[in-house]
């Protein structure tokens, strides 16, 4: 019993271009590498096990899949990358429900009515929840330092459902906390953002640096 | 309401890198749940149902493709749900609205999901969840979410790590009982707290796995329901509800979502204490804390769950077994597959087919899913 | 409750445009809806349900339900995403809503072509990654070899091809579709080949879209003068698996499946008694299949075509709306097109493309471009029962 990689030619590797090509190739080595034994295991454990005879040799394909968009941001999102960029963050106010939207919307999701007042927020504010990653997308590699990821509520933007401790709503955002040591960081730690220098900003969440704690 | 049934449920195993293709799954677990069923031919099926979470594991886009010839869907409808991990769930609510519209007498759900494609790791695939403005650039993955709802449920309920992580003792022993499972196995609370950190607060072992493998089960409408078995399974509550997709602006402490699904499919199925009337509850446990955090929805009691758990209630011989069958952090978590394994195990235990797992005078079962953006709860309540 | 009839309750789009819009698929979606609920007089706190028709690659998002609800009002409700085309969630909601499940329920789709920079390469991940993606550079060729199939079956010609994209371009242009134009069928074979016997002309080009479509129970319809009864609807799946090996070329075997049904559903044939036929021909040849399924022969199909019985104002008009050919192809949204165009034709309301007196209609739409299996609805008004 063994498993045997096939590898593309060139010109299996219709309309791909070269780019993907060499991609392609590269995966299929690695995956020579890393992952032949154990389909090769789970080969041996399948028998006798379900109606399908295993196969002596199990032949392992690699291809890729290469999709790419290019994606309208729309009227709010727009303008809160913009802001991004100026180092302000921006949202909007629902006239229905009062609440500050972050991201912002053109639309209240609570109350479905269309949504037009803009705001800005210093980006102060607190820890809702956090964690320390200390793995990437692949399991199996320690990153070289964990990293503190948190959800940051923005200050003053907090509804809290009547005689419970329930938090209906909060102006939020996924983000990373730096200049903190892991075991410092605490639920509704006061946070600031940091923003790049100026000139490096290009109007993207990773404008924002990290979040830090504010010291009092 | 047209009453729909539970008449027969087959799978695969579930495993890593099992050397199948999908659609080899899909037709092993079809064939095993015909042959649950008195080896009914497929002929007699109007019609299949098909639920796998994103197209990227498979590496296919549009995969309802797969399923069309291993389940024998040619020439008959076959259309294909998903709700991210919700899914398998799902797929027992959509499959219900099929039989009781009166459109079909029997059905087909299928479910599978084949994870051990996407190299180097599924976990990559799962980056293009997040919204791909203001999430995806800061190059998140799945485990984060699980980690910051955890913490914050934690700190709610001032929960220890060690309480926790008895969710995992419980489910992998009771998976040892489960003919198809991945990874049954003794372990106690320091294994868990001793294997490695993944993504602060979750450690290795509060992970169910990633896993190959599929599930069928046979709907039927009453009528039919009787001629096919002596023990039909009936489908009296369905509900799916799915939050906003805001998610950074929502308390992750308590799933709402899936408190309002449970309070729709009980209020469907007549229950009005679930605690005292279901008595067996398969809740979604990708990872330790969420088997007590959906217990928490399904109960509607926050912090109730943790509160079972430390005296032992939700074991098998408690008086609110849940995950009965090793769930997914003992048999394993092929995303959609697995929450249709939860509807299967219900079908199991309320027909008294459970085997070793059998928990004894199981009428009412609740079985639970839960997915996207910690967002979409999908509900079944069953009866014998 | 449940087991009776289902109606639309209303309608809302955002029309078929070519050009990348301002506005995120959110902002778009919330527009359509915004116009759906005014049309069906109904406050969105009313409706108990969603369901969407998306494909993950082509949202460019995993898991694509995670970003349907706010837009449409439908947080912390019912919730299915139905992975095909429009009318394969439209087959859900009415499913659900005939359960009694649910009273009212919103089916929505979009799609922005516009943003996919390699969609040709998307569509080449449905098929076989062993034996068919290595092969086909572009999973249009299928086309191709359905529509040899077909013209060899049936001893017509891509004249013949050509007269469906005359005509259509010509309802849209009328219609105000974006590709609308008086194109003859000799100008069209003046177009170069691409898969052949496909020229360029005898393909859908893209076009950016949005449906959000309301439905109800008999009870929910009860009062309004407008509502559209959804009197049938079928689904039926491929002839083949992603491999293609044992589709049945040339045909479209899953319209007899589908329109027998609803033949049973209606005790009548459900052709004889509509008044006009909405269909996403992705390309023109699919639209001679479908009439030929429809029409039970391939003969009577192309007799009607050559002789005009198609065009606005005679026999069976089919595509008034100019089709996916004259509106574009909207992907998985294409099926919501065609539908929303069928309505506005039973209410009266389809402008300079409504057929006189319509009181019923068919609608289909294919799962996708390429793929043998489909959804086939019968709409009727009121007074047509």
């Amino acid at each position: 019993m063994s498993v045997r990689l096939v590898k593309f030619g060139g010109e299996t590797l219709a309309g791909l271009e070269g780019r993907l090509a060499e991609l392609l190739s590269k995966a299929a080595a690695e995956v020579g590498e890393g992952r032949v034994s154990s389909w090769a295991k789970a080969l041996e454990e399948s028998k006798g096990r379900t109606e399908f005879e295993a196969p002596e040799t199990l032949v392992v394909t690699p291809y890729l899949l290469d999709f790419r968009y290019r994606r309208s941001t729309g009227i709010a999102l727009t303008r809160f990358l913009e802001g991004l960029k100026e180092g302000k963050f921006l949202g909007t106010r629902c006239s229905g429900c009062g609440r500050v939207l972050i991201p912002p919307r053109t639309f209240c999701e609570w109350c479905f009515r269309r949504v037009d007042e803009w705001i800005e927020h210093s980006g102060e504010g607190e820890v809702a929840t956090y964690s320390i990653a200390y793995i990437g997308t692949n399991p199996k590699v320690r990153l070289p330092k964990p990293e503190p990821i948190a959800v940051i509520w923005f200050e003053g933007t907090k509804v809290v459902r009547p005689n419970t401790r329930t938090v209906a709503h909060a102006a939020g955002i996924l983000h990373r906390l730096g200049e903190v040591e892991p075991q410092e960081i605490m639920i509704g730690m006061r946070v600031r953002p940091v923003w790049r220098p100026e000139e490096e900003r290009v109007g993207s969440i990773t404008d924002v640096l990290y979040f830090a704690s504010v010291r009092r | 309401m047209r009453r729909v049934a539970i008449v027969g449920a087959g799978m695969t195993d579930f495993r890593s890198m099992l050397p199948h293709s999908s659609p080899e799954m899909i037709r092993e677990a079809v064939r095993r749940c015909l042959d649950d069923v008195g080896s009914l031919s497929i002929r007699y099926v109007d019609g299949v149902l098909c639920a796998s979470a994103p197209d990227a594991f498979d590496g296919y886009h549009d995969k309802v493709s797969i399923a069309n010839e291993a389940a024998c869907a040619i020439g008959k409808p076959v259309t294909r749900v998903f709700v991210g991990g919700g899914s398998g769930v799902a797929a027992a609510v959509s499959g219900w609205y099929h039989v009781a519209s009166g459109l079909f007498d029997t059905l087909l759900v299928v479910a599978w999901e084949k994870m051990s494609p996407p190299y180097p790791h599924a976990q990559k695939l799962f980056q293009t969840i997040f919204e791909p403005v203001v999430e995806q650039p800061l190059g998140p993955n799945l485990i984060w979410i699980f980690a910051l709802e955890m913490r914050r449920y934690m700190e709610a309920h001032n929960l220890s790590k060690e309480l926790i992580a008895e969710v995992a003792v419980k489910n992998k022993a009771n998976a040892l009982d489960h003919p198809h499972a991945q990874l049954g196995a003794r372990i106690t609370v320091e294994d868990v707290l001793k294997s490695e950190v993944m993504v602060w607060p979750v450690n290795r072992l509060d992970i169910s796995p990633t896993s190959d493998g599929a599930v069928a089960v046979l709907l039927a409408s009453e009528n039919v329901a009787r001629k096919l078995t002596d023990t039909p399974v009936w489908i009296d509550g369905v509900a799916t509800c799915l939050d906003s997709q805001y998610w950074t602006n929502r308390d992750l402490a308590f799933p709402y979502y899936v408190y309002l699904a449970a309070q729709k499919a009980y209020r469907m199925a007549g229950i009005t204490n679930p605690l005292k009337e279901v008595d067996v509850w398969e809740p979604y446990d990708p990872f330790t804390y969420k088997e007590l955090h959906h217990l928490d929805g399904l109960l509607g009691k926050p912090g109730l769950a943790p509160r079972l758990l430390k005296e032992g209630q939700l074991h098998r011989d408690g008086d609110h077994p849940a995950s009965p069958s090793g769930g997914l952090l003992g048999v394993g978590n092929p995303i959609a597959a697995a929450g249709l394994m939860k509807v299967a195990e219900l079908y199991w235990q309320l027909s008294e087919r459970a085997g070793k797992r059998q928990v004894p005078n199981a009428y009412v079962g609740v079985a639970q899913a839960w997915g996207d953006l910690m967002q979409v709860g999908t509900v079944v309540v069953c009866r014998r | 409750m449940g087991q009776g009839g289902v109606y639309v309750l209303g309608v809302g789009e955002i029309p078929p445009s070519s050009s990348l819009r301002d506005l995120d698929f959110r902002e778009m979606t919330f527009e359509a809806a915004v116009q759906a609920y005014a049309d069906a007089d109904i406050d969105p706190s009313e409706v108990e349900g969603l369901f969407t028709a998306e494909q993950d690659f082509v949202e460019g998002i995993s898991i694509a339900d995670e970003y349907t609800p706010d837009q449409v009002g439908m947080r912390l409700k019912f919730n299915m995403l139905v992975a095909g085309d429009f009318l394969e969630a439209l087959f859900h909601a009415y499913m659900a809503v005939r359960s009694g499940l649910m009273e009212v329920v919103a089916v929505e789709s979009h799609a922005r072509p516009s943003e996919i920079e390699n969609y040709a390469d998307v569509l080449r991940a449905s098929l076989d990654p062993h034996c068919l993606r290595p092969i086909l550079s572009d999973p249009y060729a299928i086309a191709g070899l359905d529509a040899r199939a077909f013209l060899s079956k049936t001893g017509s010609t891509t004249h013949d091809l050509s007269l469906v994209v005359e005509k259509n371009l010509r309802n849209a242009a009328r219609s105000g579709g974006p590709y609308g134009e008086a194109l003859s069928a000799e100008e069209v074979e003046r177009s170069p080949f691409v898969y052949e016997p496909l020229r360029r002309r005898h393909v859908a080009r893209f076009s950016d879209y949005v449906a959000v479509v309301v439905l109800g129970s008999e009870r929910a319809a009860k009062g309004s003068d407008r509502a559209v009864e959804i009197a049938s609807i079928w689904q039926t799946g491929a002839t083949s698996g992603a491999h293609q090996w044992m589709r049945s070329w040339g045909a479209m075997e899953w319209v007899r499946g589908a329109l027998e049904r609803v033949g049973r559903d209606l005790h009548g044939n459900p052709v004889r008694s509509s008044d006009l036929v909405e269909f996403t021909e992705f390309f023109a040849h699919q639209e001679l299949q479908f009439l030929s399924g429809l029409l039970g022969s391939e003969a009577e199909a192309l007799r009607m075509l050559r002789s005009g019985d198609l065009d606005l104002g005679s026999a069976l008009p089919f595509n008034p709306s100019g089709g996916c050919l004259g509106n574009g192809n909207s992907l998985n949204a294409s099926g919501g097109r065609a539908f929303v165009d069928a309505v506005r034709q039973l209410r009266g309301e389809a402008g300079r493309v409504q057929v006189k007196g319509a009181k019923a209609a068919i609608v289909g739409s294919l799962h996708t471009e390429i793929s043998d299996s489909g959804t086939l609805v019968f709409l009727r008004t009121g007074d047509a029962t």
